[in-house]
């Protein structure tokens, strides 16, 4: 099976037919990838090279740590890859935003009202976590739609705090 | 001299205060929230006993559940680590009033250092150098008032302050109003009191702060400094000992005025007076830390004096054994926090179950932690999980050596930020020691996206791993019944991801 991995604007072609070698633009190397720790600690050992490397899915990219540097791969089977380029443009961005909780914490200050015209990067409300302050921004301009939470209230990972929409 | 410390504080330096203990045979007492049933001090103490919830306002913060844990277990002194009870004057005066040693300095000392305007005027008189500034207790009309006077930009400081909470910098005028209003918020939730005053910021300064011990019969004497300068937010990040900047006449200097100020409090144990260190050399007092300071551990590393031990001695009554011209730094050292934050991400704080861990060792290496595997990282608390301290003969060597020990650190389940150590450990300003307080904040970015040499091998972990993902999902559709195409398929689908 071929696959296209884009990382850092460069797309390999990358085919994983026989076990134990892995074709990078046609060219053969030997790859060995072992699970350390059942969840997200890898062993690679690619053409005799050892490598150590933390991966993890987020938001349908893979996020690969190898020492000291963090690279997003972004990979797709290549006849889909294909199909998508044959099928055109992907659809722009527009529309509300919903800005979720990057964490889980405190509301300590709600910013902002609902209807309220904010610019990009505006500080809608402050999230308290681990005793720290954090300023929680406005992902685009636009008018403040909603608001779900309160000061006090506790909120988790990912729970909807605000969204933000095209002005009315 | 002692028989049983009780540790009044969790994590890596809990641990650390136990070390010491059982080293000098002494017996230990933890204390734990329900969350810390598992922890590292809990089974490395040799009693471990309940004080309450998760929040550390019920639990590491409650003077009456830790007195009431000394009284069941028979401890005879308290050792307070750093943050959570250490400064805090009522908590030492309610463990004397218990008949029992409090492992720090005299309660004076303590309320002393900790009232910044009494702990200035105590400075001035002693004829240490101090930082323009304002007195505390302004009204917001004051504080906006007097600002100019004091010369921007300056820092609104909380009265009752430190570790960088209730503080914030503000460069004009204009800021003053929400400045001070975040800075009181966050003031009164952590000290539960909202005084404040302003400091002028003394420009590109570095952060130095000299290492003190006093011992009960009056000898003091200082271990040389530590170089504090790599912060964020107003914390440390890095810490290295000696300071690139300070040489042999400015280290005897600023350890005379040291001296001079622990003199001045009445100071006894082990205790840190931090100055600001400017471009020309000049140094101004900023406060002292009554305590056990997070980066004591560089300066063991090269003085060989072990600090903590040093603190159960002097609280034992016994007279420091060493003298100033017995200390002689050897070497350098340095610190590198690994905090529960993720470098890549404003340095959010990450928390989760940690998957792996492999710590460093070696030559050199030593790790101060209260990791382990399967550790569960809570936000309730500091983010520091670990201090990586690492030893050389010379400050390259010990680069040299800090690097080779990042590489080999291990933690998977959460974000660290032992990445921002490997980054900063190659930036051109770390390695020749040209850096202030300002600078990580300032001039250095976390590179993103992978600007590094590895990108193709990451682009194959990412498809090997798509690979079996995708092997994965089409074993699960497979029907229960007869072979079917997709059945076979999977079956070799699967065989190859073993391969794998």
């Amino acid at each position: 099976v071929k696959y296209e991995a884009r990382v850092n604007g460069q797309v390999l072609v990358i085919d994983l037919d026989r076990p134990g070698e892995v074709a990078v633009d046609g060219t053969v190397h030997l790859a060995d990838l072992r699970l350390v720790d059942g969840e997200s600690l890898y062993s690679l050992i690619l053409d005799n090279f050892s490598h150590e490397v933390i991966a993890e899915r987020r938001e349908g990219k893979t996020e690969v740590l190898i020492e000291g540097h963090l690279y997003e791969a972004e990979v797709e089977d290549a006849r889909l890859a294909q199909l998508r380029a044959m099928g055109g443009q992907e659809h722009a961005e527009h529309g509300s935003a919903t800005v979720n909780a990057p964490m889980p914490g405190l509301v300590v200050k709600v910013m902002v009202a609902p209807g309220e015209i904010v610019e990009r990067d505006q500080g809608l409300l402050v999230l308290e976590a681990m005793k720290m302050e954090n300023v929680i921004r406005s992902p685009r301009p636009g008018e403040v739609r909603s608001i779900s939470v309160e000061p006090g209230q506790t909120v988790n990972l990912g729970d909807a705090l605000v969204v933000v929409d095209e002005a009315t | 001299m002692l028989k049983k410390v009780l540790v009044a504080n969790r994590g890596e330096i809990a641990v650390r205060v136990i070390r010491a203990c059982h080293e000098l045979g002494l017996e230990t007492v933890a204390v734990y929230s329900d969350i810390d049933r598992a922890a590292l001090h809990v089974r490395d103490a040799r009693e471990a006993y309940s004080i309450g919830p998760a929040p550390a306002s019920e639990s590491y913060l409650s003077i009456e559940r830790i007195l009431d844990v000394a009284g069941k277990s028979g401890a005879d002194a308290i050792h307070p680590g750093y943050g959570f009870l250490a400064e805090r004057a009522d908590f030492a005066r309610a463990v004397a009033d218990a008949g029992l040693t409090f492992v720090g300095p005299p309660v004076a000392a303590i309320a002393a250092m900790g009232d910044k305007l009494a702990a200035r005027r105590a400075m001035i008189a002693a004829g240490v150098p101090v930082v323009p500034g304002t007195e505390l207790g302004l009204t917001d009309d004051e504080a906006i008032a007097q600002a100019p006077g004091v010369g921007f930009p300056l820092l609104i400081k909380a009265a009752a302050g430190g570790g960088g909470k209730g503080m914030r910098r503000v460069t004009e005028v204009a800021e003053m109003p929400s400045a001070l209003e975040a800075a009181r918020r966050e003031s009164l939730k952590a000290f539960g009191d909202d005084t404040v005053y302003l400091e002028r910021v003394v420009e590109d300064a570095r952060h130095v702060e000299i290492q003190v011990l006093a011992d009960a019969q009056g000898n003091v004497i200082h271990l040389g400094e530590r170089e504090c300068s790599l912060q964020r937010r107003h914390q440390k990040v890095l810490e290295e000992c000696p300071s690139p900047a300070v040489d042999a006449a400015l280290r005897a200097a600023m350890g005379a005025a040291a001296v001079a100020a622990a003199r001045a409090a009445g100071y006894v144990s082990a205790g840190t007076v931090e100055f600001l260190l400017d471009r020309d050399g000049q140094f101004y007092f900023l406060e002292m830390n009554t305590r056990l300071q997070v980066e004591h551990p560089i300066t063991e590393l090269v003085t060989g004096v072990d600090l903590v031990v040093q603190m159960l001695r002097i609280a034992g009554g016994r007279r420091l054994r060493i003298s100033q011209d017995d200390i002689e730094l050897r070497g350098h050292a340095i610190e590198c926090r690994i905090n529960a934050e993720d470098p890549f991400n404003q340095f959010m704080p990450s928390t989760g179950r940690v998957s792996a861990l492999l710590e460093p060792t070696g030559p050199g290496v030593r790790v101060d932690s209260c990791l382990y595997e399967g550790a569960e990282v809570s936000l309730y608390y500091d983010p520091l999980l670990a201090k990586l301290v690492v030893w050389g003969e010379n400050r390259a060597h010990a680069i040299q050596r800090t690097r080779r020990a990042l590489t080999e650190y291990r933690i998977a389940g959460i974000k660290t930020t032992i990445p921002l150590h490997q980054q900063i450990l190659e930036t051109t300003q770390f390695i020749a020691g040209q850096y202030h307080t300002r600078y990580l904040e300032e001039s250095f970015d976390m590179p993103r996206g992978g600007e590094g040499d590895h990108a193709a091998v990451a682009a194959i972990v990412a498809a090997m791993l798509a690979h079996q993902r995708r092997s994965d999902v089409i074993n699960r559709l497979a029907p229960a019944g007869g072979p079917s195409p997709w059945k076979l398929y999977g079956r070799r689908a699967s065989m190859r991801s073993r391969a794998l």
